[in-house]
C-alpha cells in the first residue's frame, strides 16, 4: 500500500539464492525530489533491491513499488516515467549513438531531441561511431543522455561513477544537477563515490548484510552522527559513554575515540562536565566515515 | 564569484545555512554590492556540486530576510537596500554560535583569553577582502 | 504492439548480413548450374548441389537466428537495455523471435528465388507433393528457429539446470516411447497417426509458450530465465504426456460394453460365446471374444483373421500378429467363463487366414493366397499343403482327413483335397459368373448370373450334380438360404427397383410362399438373413447412407409377415465366416444390433433386451 506517492518504494522486501540471504525486510520510501542514495559494501544487497525496484526480480517475499504500483507488474508502464542507467552500459555495441536516440525516440511520448544532441556535443561524442567502440566514459555519456531525453520523473543510477576518472565524474554530476534545478527528477542511486554524493544526496540508506542500518534524511543523519575524542581518563575511572549509543569505540595512545549517534549539543555539554573528560574534541563525520562506521567489519575509526 | 562560498559537507552546520551564511557575509564585507545579480540557483548549485534544492532553500531564506531580490523574468539579485536585522535576531544567531564555540573551546581545554584572541584574530581574516579560499 | 516491432526492425537491420548470404548463395547455384549443365546421362550434380542448399540454408540461418536473437543477450547481459525501457516482455519477445522468423523466411525466399531458374518446375523438388516444398521450406525452418532458441538458452545460461533438463528429456523420450508401444501395441497405426499431430503441435507450442516465458519471468536474468523456460516447458510437455496417456488408457479401455459402430458380430455354434467386431476407439479397433452368459471378455488385438470355432462351440481358432512381436497361431479352450489360450509361433512370413477347423479342433486349414496349409493347432506343425489358395470363397473340412474348398474360378470350383494322399478331386465345376449362398448337408445353393437373366440352382456336392433350377430371371437376389426342414428361403428384388419379395420354395425348387418387403429407404440397400428362432424367419435391412436399419419377422410356413421391428437389425456373422458346417444352426440366440448396442428381441412382442455383456 502506497499512500503518500513516494516515487519509489519497498515494502518488507525480501530476496534470497538458495540459502543466501541477499535483503532481508527492506522497507523504504523515496518522495519526489529527493536525491536518495543507498549505500552497501558489495554483496549487500544493492543490486538486488534495485532490480526488484525496477520490475527485474521478483521478491521472495514483500513488494517494491513504483509510482505507487507493484513495480514487477506494472514495469513495462513505469518504464515511460523512469530513466536507468546501469552499472554496465548495455546498449547493442552495433548501433550508432544516432540509432540509439532514434529507436528509443520511438517508445516514449515525450522525447527531448535536441537535448540529447547538446549533451552529445558538449562531451565530443560522434552519433555515427557504433556505441561498441565508444569509450568508457563517451558510452556512460550516451546512456545519461538516452536516460534523460524522455523527461523521466525517476532517475535510477547504479554506481554511475564507476570507472569514470575525475573529469567525466565532475561532468556526470554537473549534468545530474542541471537536470535536477531544470526539472526537479527524483534521483534514486547507488554508489562507492560517496564524496561525490554528499552534497547531492537528500535521503541516505546503508545496507548492511541484507538489512537496513541507516534509513533517514542527510541532514538528519549528519546532525547526530559525531566523533568524539578525549585524554584517556585516569586509572580507575571507567569510561562510559552513556547516555550516547557509540556505533565504534577505539582506544589510541593519546586517548580514547568513539563514534556516537545520538549527538546533542546541551547532553553532551553535561556529560563532559560530569564524567570530567579532558581534552575533549568533537568532530563532525563525512558520509564515508559514517558508511565506514556503520557498514564496515565492527566499525572503524579513521 | 562563487568561489567566495564554499561549503564543507563534513560541517555540522546543514549546507544551505552555510551558503546562506556565505551569501549574508559577503553582502555584509560589500563583495557582493547592492543590486547586484547573484548567481542563478542552476549555476550555484553546479559550481558548488550541490541539490539545487539546497541552494533554493538557502535563497529562498535569504529572499525573505530582504537579504536578496527574486525579480521575475530577471534573476535573483542583492537587494538594493540593506535589510534590517531585528536585534533579537541578530542576538540569538550570535548566541548561538557563541555557545558552540565556547563549548568546542572549552572541551578543547583552551582559556578563556585563547577562546577570545581566537574570535579576534577570525574577525580580522573575514574582513579582509577574500580572493579565492581554498578549503 | 509498436514496440515489437521496434525491436524486431533493429534486430533486423543488425543482421541483415544473412539475407546477403541467402542471395549470394542463390547466385553461386546458379553458376553451379551454368558450369555443370545438366548432361544427359549420368547424375545431375548441379540439380543436386541446388536442392541440398536451398533446403539446408534456412535451417541453417534458422538454428543460428533461434540461437542468436535472445539467448546471446541474456548471456552477454544485453537484455538490460530493453527492459529499462517502456517495453512489455511481450514485446521484446515477440520482437526478437518475431525479426528471426521473418528473416528466416526472407532468406529461404531468396535462395529460392534466385535460385528457381536451376529447377524444372521453378521449385526444388523435395518431395513427391507440393506439400513437402512448404514442409522443408518453411515449416522445418521455422521449428528450427524455436527450437534453437530454446536448446541455447538451456545451454547457455549455465545455471546448472542444465543435468535436470537433459533427465527431463530422457525421462520424456521413455514415456513417449512407452505410451508408443502401448499404442502401436493393439495392432493399429491409425491411433498413433491420430495422436502424432497434436502432440508435435502441443510440443511445439510448449516450446514456444516457455520461450516466452524465459523473457517474460526471467527478465534478463539468465538463471531465472532459464529456471521460467525449464519450468514451463517441462511443465507443459508433462501436461500433454498426462492427455497423451488419458487418451491411450481411454482407447485401450475399450470393452464390450462401449458403443459399438458396426452390427458385426460373430458367436460359437452353442452360442455360449460370441466374437464382437463392433467397436472401435480412434482407429483402434480390438475384437472381443464374449462369454455371453457372465460378460467376461477376451480382448484380441492384432487380429490378422477372423476367429474360427469348432462344430461344439468348445474351440476357437485365430491367428495375431502383433507389430513388434512374431505371428502367432492362438487356440482357446472354451470350457467355461474364462477361455484358456495357448500361443504357438507360427515361423511362415506373410500373411495367413485361417479358414476353417476340423470338427475335434485339432487341426486347422489356412490360406496365404496362393497355398492352402493344414496345421496342428497345437503345435502349428504343418501336415499338408496344396496350391489350392487362390479366389478362395470358402472351405471346410469334411471328417478330419478331408478338406471341401470353394473357389471362384472360372465360375466356381469345388474340390475335395484329400490331406493322407495329397490328391485333389473337383466335385463341382460350374461355368460362367456363380456366386454361391449357401451349403448346407452337402448341398450346395447358387445362383447363376447370365445376361439373359439368372437361375438359382441347387448342387449335391458329393454326387456332383445339379438337383434343382428355379428361375431368377430380371431379379437380384439378396439372400437365399437353407431352412432347417430342408427347404430354402429367398429374398429378392428387381433389378431397377427397391422392392423386394420374400420367398419360399420347397425342396423340388416349387415356391410355396412369398410376400411383397417394401424397403424402407428409396436406394440401393440389401436384405439380409437374419435366421431362423423356431417358426419365425428373421430378415435385416440395412442402409448405410441413410443410417436406416430395419427387421422383419415372417412366419416360417407362409411367409406372412408377422412384425416389423425399425431401428434395429439381426447383426450377421462377418462375410469370412463363410461356410462350414454348423455355421447357420439357429440353435444360436439371435442378436440385434439398435443404435450402437447389441439386444435381444421377442420376435412376438418385439420387447428388446440388452445382452448381460453390453452393460
Amino acid at each position: 500500500m502506497n499512500d503518500t506517492g513516494a516515487v519509489l518504494a519497498t515494502e518488507r522486501l525480501s530476496v534470497r539464492y538458495g540459502s543466501r540471504v541477499a535483503l532481508l525486510d527492506v522497507s523504504l520510501r523515496v518522495p519526489p525530489g529527493s536525491v536518495f542514495v543507498l549505500l552497501g559494501r558489495n554483496g549487500a544487497g544493492k543490486s538486488s533491491l534495485v532490480r526488484c525496484a525496477l520490475g527485474r526480480q521478483r521478491p521472495d517475499s514483500g513488494r517494491a513499488f513504483l509510482f505507487g504500483a507493484d513495480a514487477w507488474r506494472t514495469r513495462a508502464k513505469a518504464m515511460a516515467r523512469v530513466g536507468v542507467v546501469p552499472e554496465e552500459p548495455d546498449a547493442p555495441p552495433d548501433m550508432t549513438a544516432r540509432e540509439l536516440a532514434s529507436f528509443c525516440r520511438g517508445l516514449y511520448a515525450t522525447w527531448d531531441d535536441a537535448g540529447v544532441a547538446a549533451r552529445l556535443r558538449r562531451f565530443d561524442i560522434p552519433d555515427d561511431v557504433p556505441f561498441g567502440r565508444l569509450s568508457k566514459g563517451q558510452k556512460g555519456a550516451v546512456m545519461l543522455a538516452l536516460c534523460l531525453a524522455p523527461r523521466p520523473e525517476l532517475l535510477v543510477l547504479d554506481d554511475p561513477t564507476l570507472g569514470l576518472d575525475a573529469v567525466a565524474r565532475r561532468a556526470l554530476y554537473d549534468e545530474l544537477i542541471g537536470d535536477l534545478a531544470d526539472r526537479g527528477t527524483t534521483v534514486f542511486l547507488t554508489t562507492h563515490d560517496l564524496d561525490g554524493v554528499e552534497r547531492l544526496a537528500t535521503h541516505v540508506a546503508i545496507l548492511k548484510d541484507a538489512r537496513l542500518v541507516l534509513y533517514e534524511e542527510m541532514e538528519a543523519m549528519k546532525a547526530r552522527f559525531r566523533r568524539i575524542r578525549c585524554a584517556r581518563p585516569a586509572p580507575g575511572d571507567r569510561a562510559a559513554w552513556t547516555p550516547f549509543v557509540t556505533v565504534a569505540e577505539r582506544s589510541r595512545e593519546w586517548g580514547l575515540e568513539a563514534v556516537v549517534s545520538n549527538f546533542e549539543e546541551g547532553a553532551f555539554a553535561a556529560f563532559v562536565a560530569q564524567a570530567g573528560l579532558r581534552d575533549v574534541e568533537v568532530g563532525t563525520l563525512s558520509l564515508e566515515e559514517v558508511f565506514v562506521s556503520l557498514a564496515g567489519e565492527g566499525g572503524g575509526v579513521s | 564569484m562563487s568561489a567566495a562560498i564554499t561549503v564543507d559537507p563534513r560541517d555540522a552546520v546543514p549546507i544551505w545555512r552555510q551558503i546562506e551564511e556565505g551569501m549574508r557575509r559577503l553582502v555584509a564585507v560589500g563583495a557582493l554590492a547592492p543590486a547586484a545579480p547573484v548567481p542563478s540557483v542552476r549555476d550555484l548549485a553546479r559550481d558548488l556540486g550541490v541539490n539545487p534544492m539546497t541552494v533554493s532553500k538557502a535563497y529562498q531564506r535569504l529572499a525573505d530576510a530582504g537579504v536578496l531580490e527574486v525579480r521575475r523574468g530577471e534573476g535573483t539579485f542583492v537587494a538594493g537596500t540593506p535589510p534590517k536585522v531585528a536585534p533579537f535576531e541578530r542576538a540569538r544567531s550570535m548566541k548561538d554560535a557563541a555557545v558552540r564555540y565556547a563549548g568546542v573551546a572549552m572541551g578543547l581545554g583552551a582559556a578563556e583569553d585563547d577562546a577570545t584572541a581566537a574570535v579576534k584574530d577570525a574577525w580580522a581574516a573575514l574582513t579582509k577582502r577574500p580572493r579565492g579560499e581554498k578549503r | 504492439m509498436s514496440g515489437a516491432f521496434a525491436v524486431a526492425s533493429r534486430e533486423v537491420r543488425e543482421r541483415r548480413g544473412v539475407l546477403g548470404v541467402a542471395a549470394l548463395s542463390g547466385l553461386l547455384l546458379l553458376l553451379l548450374r551454368v558450369l555443370l549443365p545438366a548432361g544427359r546421362s549420368g547424375p545431375d550434380v548441379g540439380l543436386f548441389f541446388a536442392v541440398a542448399v536451398v533446403v539446408a540454408l534456412p535451417i541453417a540461418v534458422g538454428l543460428t537466428l533461434g540461437a542468436s536473437v535472445i539467448a546471446r543477450d541474456v548471456a552477454e547481459g544485453r537484455l538490460g537495455f530493453y527492459f529499462a525501457r517502456p517495453l512489455s516482455g511481450l514485446d521484446i519477445w515477440a520482437g526478437k523471435m518475431g525479426a528471426a522468423v521473418v528473416l528466416t523466411l526472407a532468406a529461404t525466399a531468396l535462395v529460392t528465388a534466385i535460385a528457381s531458374p536451376v529447377f524444372p518446375t521453378g521449385l526444388p523438388p523435395v518431395g513427391p507433393a507440393p506439400g513437402y516444398v512448404l514442409l522443408f521450406l518453411i515449416v522445418v525452418p521455422l521449428v528450427c528457429v524455436i527450437v534453437a532458441h530454446v536448446g541455447a538458452v538451456l545451454l547457455r545460461s549455465r545455471s546448472g539446470l542444465l543435468p535436470y533438463d537433459l533427465a527431463a528429456g530422457v525421462a520424456v523420450l521413455a514415456a513417449l516411447a512407452w505410451l508408443g508401444r502401448l499404442l502401436l501395441g493393439v495392432g493399429t497405426r491409425k491411433t498413433a497417426e491420430i495422436a502424432i499431430p497434436p502432440l508435435v503441435l502441443g510440443t511445439l507450442a510448449a516450446l514456444v509458450i516457455a520461450g516466452a516465458a524465459q523473457v517474460l519471468a526471467g527478465r534478463g536474468d539468465a538463471r531465472r530465465g532459464h529456471r521460467a523456460l525449464s519450468r514451463t516447458l517441462w511443465g507443459s510437455v508433462a501436461a500433454l504426456l498426462a492427455v497423451l496417456g488419458l487418451f491411450v488408457a481411454w482407447v485401450l479401455g475399450i470393452s464390450p460394453s462401449s458403443p459399438g459402430v458396426r452390427p458385426i458380430v460373430g458367436s460359437s455354434p452353442d452360442g455360449a460365446y460370441v466374437v464382437t467386431y463392433l467397436h472401435e476407439r480412434a482407429g483402434h479397433e480390438p475384437v472381443f471374444l464374449v462369454h455371453g452368459a457372465t460378460g467376461r471378455f477376451l480382448r484380441l488385438e492384432a487380429l490378422q483373421t477372423g476367429v474360427r470355432f469348432t462344430a461344439d462351440g468348445k474351440t476357437a481358432v485365430w491367428a495375431e500378429k502383433p507389430p513388434f512381436g512374431t505371428r502367432s497361431l492362438v487356440k482357446a479352450r472354451l470350457e467355461g467363463p474364462e477361455p484358456v489360450v495357448t500361443r504357438t509361433e507360427l515361423s511362415e512370413p506373410g500373411w495367413l487366414w485361417p479358414l476353417a477347423l476340423s470338427e475335434d479342433g485339432s487341426r486347422v486349414l489356412l490360406n496365404n493366397g496362393s497355398t492352402l496349409s493344414v496345421r496342428e493347432t497345437a503345435t502349428a506343425r504343418a501336415v499338408a499343403q496344396a496350391p489350392l489358395g487362390s479366389y478362395v470363397r470358402g472351405a471346410t473340412f469334411v471328417g478330419a482327413g478331408r478338406v471341401r474348398v470353394y473357389r471362384n474360378v472360372d465360375g466356381l470350383i469345388v474340390s475335395d483335397w484329400d490331406l493322407q494322399s495329397g490328391k485333389v478331386i473337383e466335385r463341382v465345376h460350374i461355368v460362367g459368373s456363380t456366386a454361391l449362398y449357401d451349403v448346407r448337408g452337402g448341398r450346395m445353393i447358387v445362383v447363376r448370373s447370365a445376361s439373359s437373366g439368372g437361375t438359382l440352382e441347387i448342387y449335391d456336392i458329393e454326387a456332383g450334380r445339379l438337383q434343382v433350377t428355379f428361375p431368377t430371371g430380371d431379379q437380384r437376389v439378396d439372400f437365399a438360404r437353407w431352412l432347417d426342414d430342408g427347404r430354402v428361403v429367398v429374398v429378392s428384388s428387381p433389378r431397377f427397383d427397391d422392392d423386394a419379395r420374400l420367398r419360399i420354395f420347397d425342396a423340388s425348387g416349387q415356391e410355396i410362399a412369398a410376400t411383397p418387403l417394401a424397403s424402407p429407404a428409396r436406394s440401393r440397400s440389401l436384405w439380409r438373413w437374419g435366421g431362423q428362432a423356431g417358426d419365425t424367419l428373421v430378415l435385416g435391412y440395412h442402409n448405410r447412407e441413410r443410417e436406416s436399419y430395419e427387421t422383419v419377422f415372417a412366419d416360417a410356413r407362409t411367409a406372412a409377415v408377422k412384425r416389423r421391428e425399425p431401428h434395429i437389425m439381426p447383426v450377421f456373422p462377418p462375410w469370412w465366416s463363410g461356410h462350414g458346417a454348423g455355421e447357420t444352426r439357429s440353435r444360436r440366440p439371435i442378436l440385434y444390433f439398435e443404435r450402437g448396442r447389441v439386444v435381444t428381441v421377442d420376435p412376438a412382442t418385439g420387447a428388446r433386451t440388452r445382452v448381460p455383456w453390453q452393460g
